[in-house]
C-alpha cells in the first residue's frame, strides 16, 4: 500500500476509534501496543515496567482520543508524546529513589533456541546499557526510531522538533553508540565498485 | 553544507534500510564517495533494529492489557450514553436547578424525576452526570460521587506537577474518599462504576507516590504515605495491580509502605499542536508541561 493509502487508512480506523468503536480501538492497540513497549523499554530498561507504561499510556490515550485532532501531528507521534511524557513522570520519581533499572530475565525475545535467546539478550543488554549514557534527545530518537519505529517525520513531531535538527541528533546518537559498543570507528575500507 | 548532506543521505538510507527497500551494501553502492563515513553507521543502525525489534511484550500481556484496554472503552461509552439520557430528560439547566427547587418540582417531570431523585438522594445535589453512573430506575447499592474527589486530586496533581504545597483539605478529601469505599463491597457495584472507581484509585495512588518522593509545604510526608497505603488496601480490596508496583524493600527513610513505581500520567485534557505545543526539553529530565497532561 502507498504511504497515502495507509496514511488514509490509518485516519479512518483512529477516527472509528474516537466514535468509540471497539474494533478500531482494538485494531489500534495491535498496531501500537508493541511499538509503544518496545519504546518504553527502550527508555526505562525494564521489562516490567514497559509493560504496566503502556498499558498505562493506552488508558490515557483512551482519556484524550476523542480530543485528538488531525493537525500536522499524526496520531503515531501524538501517541509517542503521551508514552514520552509517561516515561518522563516515570524517571522522576525512579531517579529520586536512585534506583537503576537493569534489564530482566523477564524479557520475552524473540529467539530460536535458547543460545540465541542467550545472545539476543546480551545483544539488547549491551544495547541499552549504551544507550543510558546518551544525552536525552538522543536517547529519546533512537528509541522513537530503532525501537518504536517512526519515522523521521513523526520523530520530530513527537519530540516537537524540526525534521533536520531530528537527523543531526540521529546522527551523533548512531555515532556515539556505535562508538560506546566497542566497534572500531572504521570498518573495512570500502572499495567503491562501479554501478 | 557537507555535513548536512551526509545526514540528508544518512537518513535516506536510514528510510530505506528500515522499511526493507534496500540493504547496506545497495545503499553503498549507491554513495560510493560517502561509502567509507555511511558503513558503520549504516550497520550500526541495522544492529539497532535488529536488536530492539526482537523485544516483543509477553502474549499474556497484551492481550490481557486488550481486555482492560476495550473494558475501560465500554464502561466509557456507557456511562456517556446514560450521561445523554440523563441531560435529555432533566432539561437544559442540568440538575444544580433540580437540587435547587427541591423534589416537588422534580416530581413535576415524572420520567426525569425517577433518575434524578435517585442522584438526588445519593449524593446530594448539583452533581455532574459524568462518572455518577447511568440513571436507570432502582437504587444502586453504591454511586459513585467522585466530584469532590476528582476536584481535590487535580490539586493535589496540580501541586505535585508545580513542586507546590499540598492542600490539607484536598488531603482530607482523597483520605475520606478511600475510607469510604474501602467500607463498600466491590461485588455490589455495576461494571462501570466499578471500572470509574478502578481508574480514580489507579489515578489517586499514583499521585501520592509521586508526591512521597519529596514534597514541601505543610503536610508531612507521613500523612502522605499514610493515604498512600490506605489506597493501596483500597486497591487490593478491588483487585488492582498497580502499575510499576513491586514489594520492593523499603527506602532508607524506613516507610512502612513499599516504595511504588507508578507511571502517573494525568489525563490528558488538550490535543498537542506540531507548532504551538511548548514542548519538554529534550536535554533535561523536566517536568512535561505538554498541554496533553494539564487538568482542565
Amino acid at each position: 500500500m502507498s504511504p497515502n493509502g495507509e496514511a488514509h487508512g490509518e485516519r479512518l480506523l483512529v477516527d472509528a476509534a474516537r466514535a468509540g468503536e471497539e474494533h478500531a480501538l482494538s485494531e489500534l492497540y495491535t498496531l501500537y501496543f508493541p511499538r509503544v513497549y518496545r519504546y518504553i523499554l527502550a527508555r526505562t530498561g525494564n521489562p516490567y515496567d514497559a509493560e504496566d507504561l503502556a498499558e498505562e499510556v493506552f488508558m490515557r490515550m483512551l482519556e484524550a482520543i476523542e480530543r485528538f485532532q488531525w493537525r500536522e501531528a499524526p496520531f503515531s507521534a501524538w501517541l509517542f508524546r503521551i508514552a514520552h511524557n509517561a516515561v518522563i513522570s516515570y524517571r522522576r520519581k525512579d531517579g529520586a529513589r536512585g534506583r537503576a533499572s537493569p534489564l530482566s530475565d523477564g524479557l520475552a525475545l524473540d529467539s530460536q533456541g535458547p543460545d540465541e535467546l542467550v545472545e539476543n539478550r546480551l545483544a539488547l543488554n549491551e544495547v541499552m546499557l549504551a544507550a543510558e549514557k546518551l544525552p536525552e534527545a538522543q536517547r529519546q530518537v533512537i528509541a522513537l526510531r530503532f525501537a518504536a519505529g517512526l519515522s523521521v517525520a513523526e520523530t520530530a513531531r513527537a519530540m516537537g522538533k524540526g525534521e533536520g535538527n531530528v537527523k543531526v541528533i540521529q546522527h551523533k546518537a548512531i555515532a556515539r553508540l556505535r562508538e560506546m559498543m566497542g566497534q572500531p570507528k572504521r570498518a573495512k575500507v570500502y572499495e567503491g565498485k562501479k554501478v | 553544507m557537507k555535513a548536512r548532506r551526509f545526514e540528508e543521505v544518512l537518513e535516506e538510507c536510514l528510510a530505506a534500510q528500515l522499511e526493507g527497500r534496500r540493504t547496506v551494501e545497495e545503499s553503498l553502492s549507491l554513495y560510493p564517495s560517502l561509502a567509507c563515513e555511511l558503513e558503520p553507521l549504516l550497520r550500526a543502525a541495522a544492529s539497532l533494529s535488529d536488536v530492539y525489534q526482537r523485544a516483543s511484550p509477553p502474549p499474556y500481556i497484551v492481550e490481557l492489557g486488550r481486555e482492560r484496554f476495550l473494558a475501560a472503552a465500554a464502561a466509557r461509552a456507557r456511562a456517556r450514553a446514560g450521561v445523554g439520557r440523563a441531560r435529555h430528560q432533566s432539561g437544559p439547566w442540568g440538575l444544580r436547578l433540580w437540587g435547587a427547587v427541591g423534589a416537588a418540582a422534580a416530581a413535576a417531570l415524572a420520567a426525569a424525576a425517577v433518575g434524578i431523585a435517585a442522584l438526588i438522594g445519593s449524593g446530594g445535589g448539583g452533581e455532574e452526570m459524568a462518572g455518577s453512573g447511568p440513571p436507570d430506575t432502582g437504587p444502586a447499592p453504591a454511586v459513585l460521587n467522585l466530584n469532590d474527589w476528582q476536584q481535590a486530586h487535580e490539586h493535589l496533581k496540580d501541586a505535585a506537577q508545580r513542586g507546590a504545597p499540598i492542600p490539607q483539605a484536598d488531603l482530607e478529601t482523597i483520605k475520606a474518599f478511600t475510607e469510604k469505599w474501602k467500607g463498600v463491597d466491590p461485588t455490589t457495584l455495576r461494571d462501570e462504576e466499578r471500572l470509574e472507581l478502578e481508574q480514580a484509585v489507579r489515578q489517586q495512588y499514583e499521585t501520592l507516590a509521586g508526591l512521597t518522593a519529596g514534597q514541601p509545604g505543610p503536610v508531612p510526608p507521613d500523612e502522605i504515605f499514610s493515604v498512600l497505603g490506605s489506597t493501596k488496601e483500597l486497591a487490593d480490596k478491588l483487585g488492582l495491580q498497580l502499575p510499576g508496583f513491586s514489594p520492593a524493600p523499603a527506602s532508607p527513610g524506613g516507610t512502612a509502605t513499599p516504595e511504588p513505581q507508578p507511571s502517573p500520567s494525568p489525563p490528558p485534557e488538550a490535543t498537542p499542536g506540531p507548532a504551538p505545543t511548548p514542548a519538554p526539553s529534550p536535554e533535561g529530565e523536566s517536568v512535561p508541561t505538554d498541554p496533553i497532561f494539564q487538568p482542565s
